[in-house]
């Protein structure tokens, strides 16, 4: 079973039973329970269990830490918890020493040894496993005083290192599911509606529409039958965003509760959670965290005694970006191709099943919870004047801390990039930070000022989108990355629209041939001229943004632009066809060090004398430049 | 609908009286506002997909956006030009790159041309499917036999049969041939049998033939076999109902009550 | 002319598709989620599978093979006993996975989006598996494999191999 406190050994009930808690008195008893369960443990070894340091091996790291703790005959004193994602993901495996909160990074199986004998057991701070700043060098013990976390604020992703995401009595030790009890005993759904709407909450997956608002329409729809859904977009597609996975696996029942509280307000009879299939741990994790949602008695009939009765059902994705959007998404939970419909008939009236729908992302049911435990003038007081609260981003790319953030609507991008994400990494210069995925737009550097909301970065051509944050540096081609987002647009496109489907692929061709030095003027005039026809003329929300990336590329980085078509050349070394790579003779100590991955053998030379490359036979793998350490390959 | 709304809107500068909900589309034909479609069948529902009868919907204080007419339901007050130039402009784009991926096709030339469009931007290529999905809904929507379906995605988009092969629910009944605009689907009656099949950029898919049955008293053609049984069963005919023709039938029947 | 119009499968398959029907309740509503059982199940989605799943759910077989064709998840083709995924989200990307895909396929002999004539490998580039900090990412077998550098993915084409 899955309690840790014996709650359920207690016999009381099992998991085909009566629920476990069945009252509101019930859960404040258990929470005391739990929480003090949860606080008997004052010292333990907390390991990251996100995605990414699974990646860099931490379950690797975990069992070395279980079989030493083993070896010295610790378990009963020294449990080792493997929590959800803690965000600083490029440091990973972490491990975080309880209670004196020593954050240990990049950890390996073979520091397990001293991490518990040396670290836990006899306190010492271990000195070579704690992150340094990159700029003073200086050793941070604590998580909360290293620049990464300092300027975040951790409301909605704040307990993922804190708890255990398959053991619902940790959440519940926390305070997690009172926001729920509080909305089924003291409020009255369209209370709730009101409370979300003055929180200023807007959707986090990407359009940023009001959700009171949509609550209030889903609320108004009539359905024949009476049957009403509201359903978790979990089917987080944009590249270089995952914060939602990370959500799911670190905190799944912040999102549960979420949804709870909201089928209640709006009337919905089932729940469903649209799910990724490329994130296999989340749904685990959300699938344990459903089932034990149920045996606690947060889900299923007559909720807590308060006479609500619904339950969350999970869908799993297929694989297409396009299900992302909410028609498409429901036809696909209909057992139909994931084609999007048009939305002058909104869904929250006629959306599953043609039943009214209210479909939020993860994120967005995540901060339901805090709005009705906190109160809504609380959280509308986080935030700019129309974009309330917190924003989790994925900050990845070019930059050096990458990870996942949370930080209050507002910060500037210059904050983000290079005091919470450290600058750019090897010293190189900051180019542009693409955000809103394939919908958004690149942002230069004379934005980087910009405060982060909703629509300040709307009005420079970009989006909010679901959070992600690409960070691009010099070497990085503004034009490569225009024809990557259509390469991946075209490929995402569904196909039914004649403006998204045939007009993005021309656009891209268009790219693909000033990549590969073909382009003329009038290519970027076309494509400007395509732009807002592709964007008026598309059915659904993919193809209306689709130009973005590349209208904004055009817009702010024109010189680059003008280098590909006039001067057949790539500034930034990337577009093969434009580019050369070369051995610099004055750099180049004669390592030999490029010579064997060579493919081509196209490198020659002896030890210590410069090497020369026969950019004849070279098919511009870069496997040369990779390996030199002395930056003598040159790529122009 | 009982409670169906009279609203007023205006068409190019004209006002019109409609009922509230209908496809705007269907309203502007009806007051002899021409707008060009090549995904619309009065017979099957409205898909919005080729996009080609866009038009730009306003409050009338300077609002607007660009809606696909077909699909767009009449609400009291809107404001509609059919012809503005950014209607026209998602238009030209439409016309031009399906005239760039079917060149040849007569209907999307003849539009084209109605916008000024002669050559395309765009390197051609020779398809003659535009992937308006009007077989498929036809199939499903009034045939009720499913037999084709769009499949794939985005530019790889292809219509036609499960695997394209001949293999299918399809009854032979030749909707599909009928309904498609760029006529890439063909039929072929010859030697007792009929052939249906799509053709796109030089390639036959979805080839699929049957077996005619004939009138067995004056040996007139009546169809393929698959469809004369699946319109006997759904109808709940006789078994031998169809061994004639309609017009054999009402004389067999005399020389069946004399003898 | 005879079965011009053939509708019966040739053997259903019907003992393993049947308990994943009824895993997910006949459900049409999950007919995605019942597929993706199928493909885990063989690699690929075989066509007399497809037809035993249209037949059991009341689905037409021309929508649950469009379904089946419109979804990245689903391959018609059987696939390889490796899978090396290259992640092509933007973070990835711009921190040179396209490099990584192009050594990827000249070491295994094998283009992006195929699968080797002996079914050893199929190699697929994804749009995005989310694990953005760590680009760039290649999945091998489900396996997430982090920071992969062109010198890494020798290692990773020795494993395949073995």
């Amino acid at each position: 079973m899955t309690g840790t406190s014996g709650w359920v050994a207690d016999g009381r009930t099992g998991p085909t039973g009566t629920p476990l808690i069945r009252s509101p008195r019930d859960l404040e008893e258990a929470r005391k329970r739990f929480l003090a369960s949860y606080q008997a443990v004052q010292k333990y070894i907390s390991v990251c269990g996100g995605t990414g340091c699974r990646g860099g091996g931490c379950l690797a790291v975990a069992q070395a830490i279980r079989d030493v703790v083993r070896e010295e005959g610790l378990e009963q004193t020294l449990p080792v918890r493997l929590t959800g994602c803690h965000g600083f993901c490029e440091r990973g495996p972490i491990v975080v020493i309880y209670p004196q909160k020593i954050f240990y990074q990049q950890v390996k199986p073979i520091h397990a040894r001293k991490i518990v004998t040396r670290s836990a057991v006899a306190g010492e701070v271990l000195e070579d496993l704690l992150y340094k700043a990159p700029d003073t060098k200086e050793a941070i013990p604590h998580e909360e005083d290293i620049p990464f976390y300092r300027k975040q604020m951790r409301l909605v992703f704040g307990r993922n290192g804190a708890i255990d995401p398959e053991n619902i009595e940790d959440y519940i030790a926390l305070g997690g599911y009172s926001a729920l009890v509080k909305a089924l005993f003291s409020m009255q759904p369209d209370e709730i509606i009101e409370e979300v709407k003055r929180s200023g909450l807007r959707g986090r997956g990407g359009g940023g529409f009001p959700t009171g608002r949509k609550w209030a329409s889903m609320k108004k729809a009539p359905s024949p039958d009476g049957r009403r859904f509201v359903i978790c977009n979990a089917d987080e597609g944009d590249p270089g965003a995952f914060m939602d996975r990370s959500l799911i696996e670190g905190n799944p029942h912040s999102v549960i509760e979420g949804m709870i509280i909201g089928a209640y307000a709006m009337g919905a009879t089932a729940g469903y959670v649209y799910i990724r299939r490329e994130y296999p741990l989340a749904l685990q994790t959300l699938t344990t965290a459903l089932r034990q949602a149920r045996e606690y008695g947060f889900l299923g009939q007559d909720i807590l005694g308060s006479g609500f009765s619904f339950d969350i059902g999970i869908n799993r994705g297929g694989g297409a970006f396009v299900c992302g959007e909410s028609t498409a998404l429901m036809a696909s939970m209909e057992g139909k191709v994931g084609e999007p419909r048009p939305k002058y008939v909104h869904t929250v009236e006629k959306g599953l099943w043609d039943r009214p729908t209210c479909l939020n992302n993860v994120e967005t049911w995540a901060n339901v919870p805090l709005i009705i435990a906190r109160g809504a003038d609380w959280y509308a007081g986080i935030g700019t004047d129309k974009s309330k609260g917190t924003k989790i981003f994925s900050l990845v790319g070019k930059v050096n801390n990458t990870g996942l953030i949370e930080v209050p609507m507002g910060i500037t991008l210059r904050e983000v990039i290079f005091e919470i994400g450290g600058g750019i990494q090897k010293g190189r210069r900051f180019k542009a930070v693409q955000t809103g995925g394939p919908s958004g737009g690149v942002i230069p550097e004379s934005l980087l000022d910009l405060p982060v909301d909703f629509d300040r970065l709307t009005e420079v051509g970009s989006m909010m989108g679901s959070g992600g944050m690409i960070v691009m540096d010099d070497r990085t081609c503004m034009v490569d990355v225009a024809r990557y987002f259509l390469q991946f647009l075209t490929e995402e496109s569904c196909g039914k629209c004649v403006p998204c489907r045939e007009g993005v692929r021309r656009v891209k061709e268009i790219v693909e041939r000033i990549c590969r030095g073909e382009g003329r003027m009038s290519d970027l005039r076309l494509i400007e001229e395509m732009a807002p026809e592709i964007a008026d003329g598309s059915l659904c929300g993919l193809g209306q943004s689709a130009p973005n990336p590349v209208i904004t590329s055009i817009r702010y980085f024109r010189e680059e632009w003008e280098a590909h078509v006039r001067d057949r050349k790539c500034p930034a070394g990337v577009c093969k066809d434009l580019i050369t790579y070369s051995i610099d003779p004055v750099k180049c100590t004669g390592c030999m060090a490029c010579v064997k991955p060579c493919p081509q053998q196209c490198i020659t030379g002896e030890r210590k004398k410069p090497h020369v490359l026969d950019a004849s036979r070279c098919i511009k793998c870069g496997a040369c430049y990779e390996v030199c350490k002395y930056d003598a390959v040159l790529r122009q | 609908m009982d409670d169906a709304k009279t609203i007023t809107i205006t068409i190019n500068g004209k006002q019109v009286q409609t009922t509230e909900g209908r496809y705007l589309l269907e309203v502007c034909r009806e007051n002899g506002v021409d707008i060009p479609t090549l995904c619309h069948h009065e017979a099957v529902s409205p898909a919005g997909a080729c996009r080609l009868c866009a038009v730009e919907v306003g409050d009338g204080k300077g609002r607007s956006r660009i809606v696909a007419s077909c699909i767009y339901p009449c609400w009291d007050g809107m404001v509609v030009e059919t012809e503005s130039p950014r209607a026209v402009g998602v238009r030209r784009l439409v016309l031009e790159t399906l005239l760039a991926r079917a060149p040849k096709v007569p209907v999307i030339r003849d539009l084209a041309r109605r916008y000024g469009i002669r050559r395309p931007r765009f390197p051609l290529e020779n398809h003659q499917c535009i992937l308006c999905g009007l077989c498929v809904r036809v199939c499903s929507e009034v045939v009720g036999v499913h037999a084709l379906s769009m499949q794939g995605r985005g530019a790889e988009k292809e219509c036609g049969t499960p695997y394209l092969s001949g293999e299918s629910t399809c009854i032979g009944c030749g909707a599909c041939v009928y309904v498609c605009p760029t006529e890439c689907i063909h039929m072929e009656d010859r030697d007792g049998v009929r052939t249906i099949w799509h053709e796109d950029a030089g390639v036959k898919t979805s080839v699929r033939q049957f077996k005619l049955k004939y009138c067995k008293v004056c040996g007139a053609p009546l169809g393929p076999e698959y469809q004369l049984e699946y319109i006997r069963k759904k109808v709940g005919l006789p078994e031998d109902f169809h061994d004639l023709c309609p017009g054999c039938r009402a004389t067999g029947r005399r020389v069946a009550a004399t003898t | 002319m005879e079965a011009m119009n053939p509708t019966t499968p040739s053997g259903c398959l019907c003992e393993d598709v049947d308990p994943i029907l009824d895993r997910y309740g006949r459900d049409q509503g999950l007919l995605v989620s019942i597929l993706q059982d199928i493909q885990e199940k063989y690699r690929y989605l075989p066509k007399e599978a497809l037809e035993r799943v249209s037949a059991a759910l009341d689905v037409p077989m021309a929508q649950v093979y469009a379904v089946a064709t419109f979804f990245k998840a689903f391959s018609l083709k059987p696939r390889g006993r490796h899978v090396v995924q290259v992640c092509m989200g933007t973070a990835c990307h711009v921190r040179g996975a396209p490099l990584i895909r192009d050594k990827l396929e000249r070491d295994l002999g094998v283009k992006n989006g195929e699968t080797a004539a002996d079914l050893s490998v199929t190699l697929e580039s994804v749009n995005c598996v989310g694990a953005c900090a760590l680009g760039p990412v290649v999945v091998l077998d489900d396996e997430v494999q982090g920071h992969v550098t062109l010198t890494k993915v020798d290692a990773l084409v020795k494993k395949v191999r073995s």
